[in-house]
């Protein structure tokens, strides 16, 4: 339909001769006051995204130094015995220098480049067929948020949506300080990068593991997502 | 052209199902109106108990996660004022929207009714030579019915949501917008997975899940497009949220190279900091969940460099009967409705009827104030009169829609449109007559007094005749008084005297001994059955 | 204190009694209550059915009866519900009719609202030995705000054994025409009522709105099962003169 006729009609219907083109004015924006108010210090926060993740069946472990979490990565990684790990590559991830503890196991860095010479679009086709393929995708994150164990993740050219989505196991990597009290601090900071552009093409909210009550009210976990999340919390 | 009636017209794909074994008769489409159809799926014993079972899972953990939550009262309102806020000035917001949609790369594209927006879509998958559209749950492609459209063109079109497949399996139309599976049972489940090529399959719930994992995973990843809804699009900055549980509405929008989205135009919230509230109010009320397993905010199709990720985004807006509403002060507020689903269960009739009883793609009391009013005609508009107006689902709505007051005024236009038997306007023409003149109130009592005494057994009615039959068939009817209250009044305020002198009035009043024997007589004598010329003379003391 | 009994034509033709029960136990509270003459019916029956003209001209008996009074009193929290949330709609565009709609809103009371917010009494003196649960009616609770002044009012009855009604917030099917119109709906919800009812092992229902009572109590005596129904004005009234027996004998 034509695009100025469907916006007359809304005006029309509204009240108005034409489409209103100023902001109208707000009483009430966002969440209820005592909600914005709300905030853990950092101890609690952490203690609370731990202990939320948990309760949707994810697993979530702190730990103190580097080291500790490069110890706490393999056991949990020998506990899975993967016969391949994908990874985001890129910024975040790099910092958290894994390649020591994954020296163990067949990895894949995204973006993968493999398969030589291939058009753009079966070379994308074959790194989603690798990812798929992979038992474990380890990435880092943006934010997390304590009130609801959620990790959060922004698309970017180093991190393949895909990583945290198509393995059965997803691991993330998360610094205490990326851990905000409610939703509404990430959304607060999302949408401030709007002003210089930077808002990402897609942010993902990861909340415990796949699940579905599809099947006769029967909770059952890993429908298509990973069956299982595991969160890696370094302090600092 | 409203697309929403082609889900009750057999298409080529249910007219096959509509023969098979598995489709229980509440499910058939078109069966006469919801009295008809609410006796067929009040008579399948197994669906009843499944809705039942379902919603009162969903209801006690909603209430959970409310009591949670805390402050629920604050959150509804706010809601309700968001909603309320953006629709009043939707010109304003979906303007907002779609500017910043296109400014992130989408293509954006309008739909006055079902029709239009099926041929839109159809359009754009055709255009991008698409073979295989995988699809999540969305109720905008219901109600456009979409996937027929489609498979006209010879797509193959995958529903992922582990529900939708099931059902899309037998054909059949979602029984609930949340879980739209909800009638049936593993047996079933399994069976039909058997059929779609899983030989070996338990009953077990991981076995059937897995099942539809594997297939489905090939399914994404060869799909050419990718559907989805939308539950809500922030204005701000042109952004798709999707609340999803499975995953299937990540993979659906990332993997395929094409995303097309359907969305009725009324989803708008304004702002990035609106989605917090939206989102501690929508799972709560569809699943009792703090926050579903996946949130996904898309802006955009995927940027340079990114590897997957949609090439091309396209947004399909929808009207279809949505703008009707605007600036009706009875109806405006149904378009700030959130499709969460609750108040389907806290719906005690929804309870008892499953969702294929009302015959529309919106089932429960949303949909009996929806349908009617998206499709303006007398095809839906027996459905407002499937309420009991017990009013459990205003209490439920998470953005305060009056859906009960939405029922009455409904039922005010059937009258105004004369969308109602003759013999009912007679009935209250009738009543107006009789109930708006004491004289005639006093008479007409008094006639009925007389009038009923053939009927009358033990102070009760329980023939089965007459305007009554609904009521008597299953329960009896009192009778009228020998004597109604106001004739006895002036007896009774001459016998209490002036009020204070309280401590003699009772042994005046009343002899004691007769509440001795009546507590006495209580637990031996069945309820109800007194002697309808004794001074209590109704049906229901003993 | 004038306060008028807006008796309701439910109760005024088939449940006398409960008008009797209400007047007795009121004036043993201290209040005299009159029955303005004019009125007949809210005009609900009407109105939820979709004919607000034929509830208009019905429902506008009570503004007129009522227009004296200081409160008014009602066995039902539907018909009083009717007045509060509908009246002001139904009214609308007629200034007089308007003003003593808002008039009766204001000083119009359930019964159990009356006696705990009005009189400030939730102990009547009542003892009534038997096992009861009680339904609240969704038009009482949803429509016009009944809190929990029937429970307040019962957890005061001495020797009553009060068993919680399971899903007792459910509708009984009632709904007026609902309950003739979509009459195999109705029976479903009003035995799944039923059932729950029996489910308590109680004597007796208690309720503050004879429509459901009616309903309930009509499937229950259909299913032959030994429950009484009672307005709670009943249980009180009849609960006040047996604890006033006893003290005497
Ligand atoms: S009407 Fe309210 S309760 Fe029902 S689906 Fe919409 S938002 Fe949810």
């Amino acid at each position: 339909m034509d695009e100025a006729a469907f916006f007359e009609r809304i005006a029309r219907r509204l009240g108005r001769s034409a489409p209103l083109s100023a902001p109208p004015a707000r009483d009430a924006v966002g969440a209820p006051e005592f909600w914005q108010a709300y905030q853990l210090p950092e101890e609690e926060r952490i203690a609370k995204f731990c202990a939320e993740l948990g309760k949707l069946g994810g697993h979530a472990e702190v730990f103190d130094s580097l080291a500790a979490l490069h110890e706490g990565l393999r056991r949990v990684l020998r506990e899975l015995g993967p016969r391949r790990i994908g990874l985001v590559g890129g910024g975040g991830l790099a910092a958290f220098a894994l390649d020591e503890v994954l020296a163990e196991w067949e990895t894949v860095v995204w973006p993968y480049a493999g398969g030589g010479e291939l058009s753009e679009e079966a070379a994308r086709a074959e790194v989603l067929r690798v990812f798929a393929a992979a038992d474990v995708g380890i990435t880092d994150c943006d934010w997390a948020v304590a009130d609801t164990g959620s990790i959060v993740i922004a698309a970017d050219s180093g991190r393949g949506r895909s990583v945290s989505l198509l393995p059965s196991v997803h691991i993330a990597l998360i610094r205490s300080s990326q851990i905000r009290t409610r939703m509404g601090e990430v959304l607060a900071e999302v949408a401030a990068r709007r002003a210089s552009g930077g808002m990402p093409s897609g942010l993902f909210f990861i909340t415990g593991p796949s699940r579905s009550s599809d099947i006769e009210n029967d909770l059952t976990i890993g429908v298509h997502g990973p069956a299982a999340v595991v969160a890696l919390v370094l302090r600092g | 052209m409203s697309g929403i009636e082609q889900v009750r017209e057999v298409g080529p794909a249910q007219a096959g199902a509509a023969e098979s074994v598995a489709m229980r008769p509440a499910a058939r489409p078109g069966a006469g109106g919801v009295q008809a159809r609410a006796r067929a799926a009040l008579q399948d014993e197994f669906l009843r108990g499944a809705v039942r079972f379902t919603t009162d899972r969903l209801r006690g953990r909603k209430q959970a996660a409310a009591e949670e939550l805390g402050r629920w009262e604050e959150w509804r309102e706010r809601g309700r004022q968001i909603r309320a806020h953006t629709v009043e000035h939707l010109d304003y917001y979906l303007r907002q929207f779609v500017d910043n949609l296109r400014a992130a790369g989408a293509k954006v594209y309008f739909a006055v009714d079902a029709h239009e927006a099926a041929e839109t879509v159809a359009g754009i998958v055709r255009e991008k030579q698409g073979r295989l559209v995988v699809k999540s749950k969305s109720m905008v492609s219901e109600e456009i019915h979409l996937n027929h459209r489609l498979a006209e063109d010879g797509v193959e079109v995958v529903e992922t949501d582990l529900g939708e497949y099931i059902i899309q399996l037998v054909h059949e139309a979602p029984s609930h917008i949340i879980i739209p599976a909800i009638h049936k049972t593993r047996g079933q489940i399994r069976d039909l997975f058997a059929a779609a090529g899983g030989e070996d399959l338990s009953t077990e719930t991981r076995d059937l899940a897995a099942f539809a994992r594997r297939t489905l995973r090939e399914k994404f990843l060869a799909a050419d497009v990718g559907l989805t809804g939308c539950n809500f699009g922030i204005a701000e900055t042109g952004s798709i949220v999707l609340f999803t549980n499975e995953g299937n509405g990540r993979m659906v929008s990332t993997l395929p190279r094409t995303h097309i989205v359907t969305m009725g135009m009324e989803r708008i919230i304004p702002a990035w900091a609106d989605l917090e509230v939206m989102a501690n109010l929508l799972p709560r009320s569809a699943t009792g969940q703090k926050l579903t397993a996946y949130m996904t905010v898309i802006t955009g199709p995927r940027r340079q460099g990114e590897i997957d990720g949609p090439d091309e985004l396209h947004v399909v807006i929808l009207d279809n009967g949505r703008s009707a509403q605007l600036g009706d002060p009875a109806f405006q507020p149904v378009l700030h409705c959130i499709r969460c689903g609750a108040c389907l269960n806290v719906c005690p009739v929804y309870r008892h009827i499953g969702g294929h009883a009302y015959g529309s793609v919106y089932p429960g009391p949303i949909g009996a104030v929806l349908s009617p009013l998206l499709r303006d005609g007398e095809q839906y508009a027996d459905l407002p009169y499937a309420s009991s107006l017990c009013g459990a689902c205003f209490e439920a709505c998470p953005v305060k829609i009056p859906l009960h007051d939405m029922l009455v005024h409904l039922r005010q236009r059937n009258v105004a449109r004369g969308w109602v038997k003759p013999a009912e306007r007679a009935a209250f023409g009738a009543f107006r007559a009789v109930f708006a003149h004491l004289g005639r109130y006093r008479l007409a009592m008094r006639a009925a007094r007389i009038l009923q005494r053939p009927l009358v057994r033990r102070g009760r009615m329980d023939a089965r005749v007459g305007p009554l039959r609904g009521w008597t068939q299953s329960r009896s009817f009192p009778a009228l008084a020998r004597q109604p209250f106001r004739e006895r009044f002036p007896a009774l305020v001459a016998e209490l005297g002036p009020a204070g002198a309280a401590g003699m009035e009772s042994a005046k009043a009343r002899p004691i001994g007769e509440a001795h024997q009546q507590a006495a007589m209580r637990g031996g004598q069945p309820n109800g059955v007194s002697d309808p010329a004794g001074p209590a003379g109704g049906e229901h003391r003993g | 204190m004038r306060v008028a009994l807006f008796i309701t034509c439910l109760v005024d033709n088939l449940f006398p009694q409960v008008g009797e029960s209400m007047v007795r136990l009121l004036h043993r509270l201290g209040v005299e209550v009159m029955l303005p003459a004019g009125q007949t019916c809210c005009g609900q029956p009407a109105f939820n059915s979709g004919y607000a003209e034929e509830a208009r001209a019905v429902g506008a008996t009570l503004l007129e009866a009522f227009a004296g009074a200081d409160y008014v009193v009602s066995p039902s929290g539907s018909c009083t519900g009717m007045v509060h949330h509908y009246f002001p709609e139904l009214f609308r565009g007629d200034d007089r009719a308007a003003r003593l709609a808002d008039e009766l809103i204001r000083k119009s009371y359930e019964f159990s609202q009356f006696v705990v917010r009005v009189l400030g009494v939730t102990d009547v003196g009542a003892c009534f030995p038997h096992r009861v649960t009680y339904h609240p009616s969704c038009h009482g609770s949803r429509l016009l705000g009944v809190r929990d002044e029937p429970q307040q009012l019962l957890a005061k009855v001495r020797d009553i054994e009060l068993v919680p009604l399971p899903y007792a917030e459910d509708c009984c099917g009632f709904g007026g025409t609902f309950a003739v119109k979509m009459g195999d709906i109705s029976t479903a919800m009003v035995a799944e009522k039923a059932a729950h009812v029996a489910e308590t092992g109680a004597e007796v229902l208690v309720g503050t709105d004879m429509g459901c009572l009616m309903n309930i109590g009509g499937r229950l005596a259909r299913e032959g099962r030994p429950v009484q129904v009672m307005h709670l004005a009943e249980l009180l009234y009849e609960g006040v003169v047996l604890a006033e027996g006893r003290r005497v004998g």
